[in-house]
């Protein structure tokens, strides 16, 4: 029998395309490797990835390549040192040069798949994008409608007088 | 199939993204600096508040986050609507509240009792101030709670008090007083309605937010101490022209604490016959937020409604009363004086009180005797010098007759006096006092380094050991015992 390092799977998008990967790198998915447990026998039956289209899915798995060997997250690396900094590691940085859409993407599959670092990486870019930003110009970025009226902003900077400013 | 854009992320991501996005508060980034109205303001980008003002959706995500740290200004403009207040308000008084603008008792108690004290002659020997002085703090007495309940019902409209971490409260001079007191306490139960203004504000604020845990004021000395219901002693105020605004911050351990502890707490604090908690329509008596002498703080102050554990002054600068003749003579208005007596006579209230900080520009050293407080202290942070930022030395004006050798050697007189208690073989061999760390902030500016490392060779191996520049950390309970030969 193949160690697991060398086993792979079958992966199906949402498209319906099947996608042969490393067992390894798609258990960057605790979504995958959760399933892979509980059906037993990886290899056989494909595991459909219902939420995830072909193009995104390639993406996901580029990244999780590029990660397999990455140690695990320990407890306390979740709850603390991960809110402190936006910093991003060069490839991950040029991984994820794309446009919106599949930024965005990235991010819901990496949600709905359940890998924390990649979800991570995701929201640090968009925090990136958001920094030094006036309302007007994040709107423009993100193609946000201006929702308020103009008697509504007013009372918005009323009210935001009752916090500090950051 | 639709486009993928930022508004198809749930909630819950938009929300980790915003958090990646949090940045320290000004009043954390500011509060060792010279004491101003623009603690709370940031010259940088408002991050948060730009979020806010994104759309609707934005906002509902980010309120939680941007109003964990949240400020009053209490001097600003009154509003409109105030004045149909049937308390305080232009048709005041009328007998009861109105459906439309509901009251609580105690403010219209505070108004109606008022009222009928000005009309009724005052026979007693009570010391007591001119009708416009006490006409004007009236006026402040209904901006005071005005204020206020206009915060609180916008947390309350927006299911905010939950998120509420910090509140930082800020004032100008409140009334220019050409009926200065020495201590101003003494009218606080005729003729000075602020104090029981004060009382109620603390009161209301911590019913809506019980889990408040962190409360800073910034106002001139004697605003200061009708805000926090302590006794002050205004006889040196005339000297320290630029000492404009203290600030005092009082914080609760982080560490998560049930609202059960808290109120337990407090309850232990002993605030005599009255009781904070519980009924909001309890009517504060007099004994409650006035300070029965000086020093002292009433039952009802800020700093007995909870159990903090940390405790930051901030008083600025002494700077021009080193210009007046024998300055050393003079002490600043400070609540210091109240503050150490609440912890030196029995201590039934700051019981749990661990950490102190004081920060000041220069003060006297016979202003700096914190002996008082050091029984009860496991941590002390200090800063004296001007920060390394400030050009307040270099300011002809701010400097006036001050002759620097006085400033400096007071400031190293101040460490004498700081430290001397708990020198290495100052320890009584009980362990006394308990003190495990000790700041000095003022490593930062190079050009003291030096002659601070001089004045800290007695925070010495085996009790005190420096970790890093200016932090001395507590290594053994006692020193050797050295037989009596050798000392």
């Amino acid at each position: 029998m193949a160690s697991e390092g060398e086993q792979t799977v079958k992966l199906v998008s949402s498209d319906n395309v099947e996608i042969v990967t490393e067992r390894k790198v798609a258990e960057r998915s605790m979504l995958i490797k959760n399933m892979i447990e509980d059906l037993g026998a990886p290899g056989e039956e494909p595991i459909p990835i219902m939420n995830v289209s072909e193009a995104v899915l390639r993406k996901v798995l580029e990244w999780c390549t590029h990660h397999k060997n990455d140690p695990a997250p320990s407890q306390d690396d979740d709850a603390d040192s991960r809110k402190k900094t936006t910093d991003i590691e060069d490839w991950d940085q040029k991984f994820m040069q794309v446009d919106q859409e599949m930024l965005f993407e990235i991010i819901l599959a990496a949600n709905y798949m359940d890998i924390k670092a990649l979800l991570d990486v995701g929201c640090k870019t968009v925090a990136n994008m958001i920094k030094g930003k006036s309302p007007e110009e994040i709107r423009k970025t993100f193609n946000i409608q201006n929702d308020f009226t103009p008697e509504e902003e007013d009372q918005i900077r009323r009210e935001n007088e009752w916090a500090e400013d950051r | 199939m639709s486009t993928t854009t930022i508004a198809s992320l749930p909630e819950e991501i938009l929300l980790t993204i915003f958090e990646y996005l949090d940045s320290a508060p000004p009043s954390r980034l500011k509060s060792r600096l010279e004491p101003t109205l623009d603690l709370t303001n940031s010259s940088n980008h408002a991050l948060y508040k730009s979020l806010s003002q994104v759309s609707h959706s934005w906002r509902r995500i980010i309120l939680p986050l941007l109003f964990r740290y949240s400020r009053l200004r209490l001097d600003a403009p009154p509003r409109k609507e105030w004045s149909q207040c049937p308390a305080c308000g232009d048709n005041a008084p009328q007998s009861s509240s109105t459906a439309n603008y509901p009251v609580d008792d105690s403010h219209q108690d505070l108004f109606a009792s008022a009222l009928q004290s000005a009309s009724s002659t005052t026979t007693n020997d009570e010391p007591s101030r001119s009708p416009a002085f006490t006409l004007s703090t009236l006026h402040w007495a209904s901006r005071i709670h005005h204020s206020l309940a206009d915060y609180l019902a916008f947390l309350q409209r927006n299911n905010l008090a939950g998120a509420i971490h910090s509140f930082t409260i800020l004032t100008n001079r409140m009334i220019a007083d050409s009926d200065s007191r020495r201590f101003p306490h003494l009218t606080a139960g005729t003729s000075d309605h602020r104090y029981r203004a004060s009382a109620e504000l603390w009161q209301r604020l911590f019913e809506t937010v019980p889990m408040l845990k962190r409360v800073v004021i910034v106002a001139p000395p004697s605003d200061l101490a009708c805000l926090t219901n302590c006794a002050i002693d205004m006889f040196g105020d005339w000297a320290f022209e630029d000492m404009e605004f203290h600030i005092l911050e009082l914080e609760v351990d982080a560490s998560p604490t049930t609202k059960a502890d808290l109120n337990g707490g407090a309850a232990t604090q002993g605030h005599g016959q009255t009781s904070i908690s519980g009924d909001a329509s309890s009517i504060p008596t007099t004994t409650s937020y006035v300070p029965t002498s000086y020093p002292g703080i009433a039952p009802s102050s800020v700093l007995k409604i909870r159990p903090w554990t940390h405790l930051a002054l901030n008083e600025g600068s002494f700077l021009r009363a080193y210009g007046t003749y024998e300055y050393f003579e003079r002490g600043p208005p400070s609540l210091i004086y109240s503050i150490k007596d609440c912890l030196s006579s029995r201590r039934t209230s700051l019981t749990s009180l661990r950490k102190f900080t004081y920060t000041a520009i220069l003060p006297f050293a016979n202003h700096c005797d914190l002996r008082g407080l050091l029984p009860h202290l496991t941590e002390l942070d200090i800063k004296l010098a001007p920060d390394p930022t400030s050009n307040i030395l270099q300011d002809k004006d701010r400097v006036g007759k001050a002759q620097m050798e006085d400033c400096w050697s007071e400031f190293f007189d101040a460490y004498r006096t700081i430290t001397r208690p708990f020198r290495t073989f100052e320890i009584r061999p009980d362990g006394t006092p308990k003190l495990q760390r000790f700041v000095c902030r003022d490593v930062s500016t190079p050009g003291l380094v030096l002659e601070l490392d001089e004045e800290f060779v007695p925070l010495c191996l085996p009790v005190w050991a420096e970790m890093e520049p200016g932090v001395f950390v507590r290594q053994e309970m006692c020193p050797p015992q050295y037989g009596s030969e050798i000392m």
